[in-house]
Parts: C-alpha cells; structure tokens; sequence
C-alpha cells in the first residue's frame, strides 16, 4: 500500500468519506446529499482533508518535488 | 474591493474547487473558471498533484477495512482503562450521577430499539431490559442489520458502523446480504447498551433506511 493510501485511512471518517467519494467521481452536491451536510461543508471537510494528508505526508503547501509525487 | 483581494478570494475559490476539476464533475463556469485560475498558479498546481494523488490511492475497498483483531485489541485496551477508574471508590453523590447517567442512556437506548427493531428480531422483554441496564457483557452474540439508502449511502455508512463499533466494541464478522445492506456479528463482549447507542446515531443518518438488532 503506498503512502498515500495509509495516510488516507488516517483521515477522520468524515474527511475519509469525502475523499473517498470524491476519488469515485462523485460531484460535490452529490457527496453533499449522501452524508447529509451543506455543500460548503463538503469543501471544508476536503480542505481540511488535504491539509491533514500534506501534515502526515510531510509535505508543505507549494513544496512538492516531483519525486515526492511520484513516491507517494 | 482591491485587486489582491479579488485574487485572494479567486484563489480560494478555485482552490475548494480542484477536487472536483479532477474528477470532471464541475459545471462550464467554474471548469473555466478554474482552469484560467489554474494557468497562472503554481499553488493550484501543486495541489493538484496531491489531489490526483489521492484519487489514484490504492485504498483497499471500505469492505475490507474490518480489522476484527485490531478493534478487538482497541476494546481490550479500553476495558483495561476504564475498569480500574471504575472501581475506584466515589463519593455517594458521584456515583448517583454516574448511575443516573447510565440509566438515562439505557432508557434512551432502550427507544432507539423500540423505533428501529424489526419486531420478530428484538422480543424486547423485562429480561433483555435488565441487560440493557447491566454492567456485565451479553453472552449472546449480537447481530446487527443495517439497509442503506443507495450504494454509494453504504460506503459512507459502513465506515461509520465500522468506526463506531470500533470505539465501543467489535465486528467479528460482517456478511453482506444484498447491494445495500449488511448484517455484522457483533463481539460478545458488546452490550445491547453500546448497539443501541450506534442503532440512535444510525437513525439520525439519512442514509440509513433501516437498522435492526438480532439477537440470536
């Protein structure tokens, strides 16, 4: 299992579940509807997803190299 | 309104919106809107990486994430913990508040399974009640049946059951009896109590159609 699907099951099963809907093509209404919370709450439930799996991932806003891409 | 704060609350915006850029899922406006925005920052850009990364994580499917050992040795922990709190003597009044607590819960408990029992499953009689007030572990394991409201409601469901009996007990095992429901086989050691209290949390969750306690 790489990185990235580790630190993903670290997530709150809120942050997990927008993510995961997400990755399975789901719109942001659409993910608003199935977990039953407002459409904004879905974007702030992502943001604070990613800023979580950049924490447990190491990684800084704006400082990705490409070999930490392809290593995650 | 300044230019940088235009910007700033463009950024912003069009930032909350990669996710769903990615995934193709965004209406014409804010796909344009967030490919123009994109061309000139290299912060989106960045974050977009991480979010294809995301999406292309190989994440075993939710079905497979019952790690029955590893919640079982999550419950033993936790018994180890509270048992010993639990034993330390109290002052009187403390200990009618924690009573009293416990009672309220069971009774509220108690009409969570009223409300969401399939009536030949649960024969809700004095005994089971007496067990719902007790401190001490059912013998009969426990089943429990959940029906979600649409496949991608069981995803998000099933994580949930899976995270809650992970707090308060153990799955051993889970079957799953159609597209949408599932029928987990609960640990011994969990109390009709803790699978009322989930059953409660459940019927608040508009993607749970139907949820039953078996007892067999």
């Amino acid at each position: 299992m790489s990185r990235m699907s580790a630190a993903i099951k670290h997530l709150s099963v809120d942050h997990q579940a927008v993510v995961r809907l997400t990755a399975l093509g789901h719109s942001c209404s659409e993910i608003a509807e199935i977990v039953g919370c407002p459409r904004n709450t879905v974007k702030t439930r992502m943001f604070h997803a990613r800023l979580r799996l950049r924490k447990i991932l190491g990684l800084t806003v704006g400082s990705q190299t490409k070999e930490q891409r392809d290593h995650v | 309104m300044s230019d940088d704060r235009v910007s700033g609350f463009d950024h912003h915006r069009a930032h909350a919106l990669l996710p769903w850029w990615i995934n193709g899922t965004l209406d014409a406006d804010e796909r344009s809107f967030v490919e123009q925005h994109l061309h000139g920052c290299a912060l989106c850009q960045d974050e977009s990486e991480l979010i294809r990364g995301m999406n292309e994580a190989d994440v075993p499917h939710l079905e497979t994430r019952a790690d029955v050992n590893a919640a079982l040795t999550r419950v033993f922990e936790r018994i180890d913990q509270e048992i010993p709190d639990q034993s330390v003597s109290r002052p009187a009044r403390g200990s009618n508040v924690s009573w009293l607590s416990v009672a309220a819960a069971a009774l509220l408990g108690f009409g969570a399974l009223l409300f969401l029992r399939q009536a030949p499953e649960v024969p809700l009689s004095t005994g089971e009640y007496s067990v719902l007030t007790s401190s001490s572990p059912s013998t009969n394991a426990l089943q429990l049946e959940v029906q979600f409201n649409s496949s991608a409601a069981s995803l998000v469901g099933f994580v949930h059951v899976e995270s809650k009996f992970a707090e308060q007990g153990s799955i051993t095992a889970w079957e799953k009896l159609g597209d949408m429901t599932y029928r987990y086989t609960l640990s011994a050691s969990v109390s009709p109590l803790a699978v009322s209290r989930v059953l409660e949390q459940l019927s608040v969750s508009d993607s749970v159609s139907k949820a039953a306690l078996v007892v067999e």
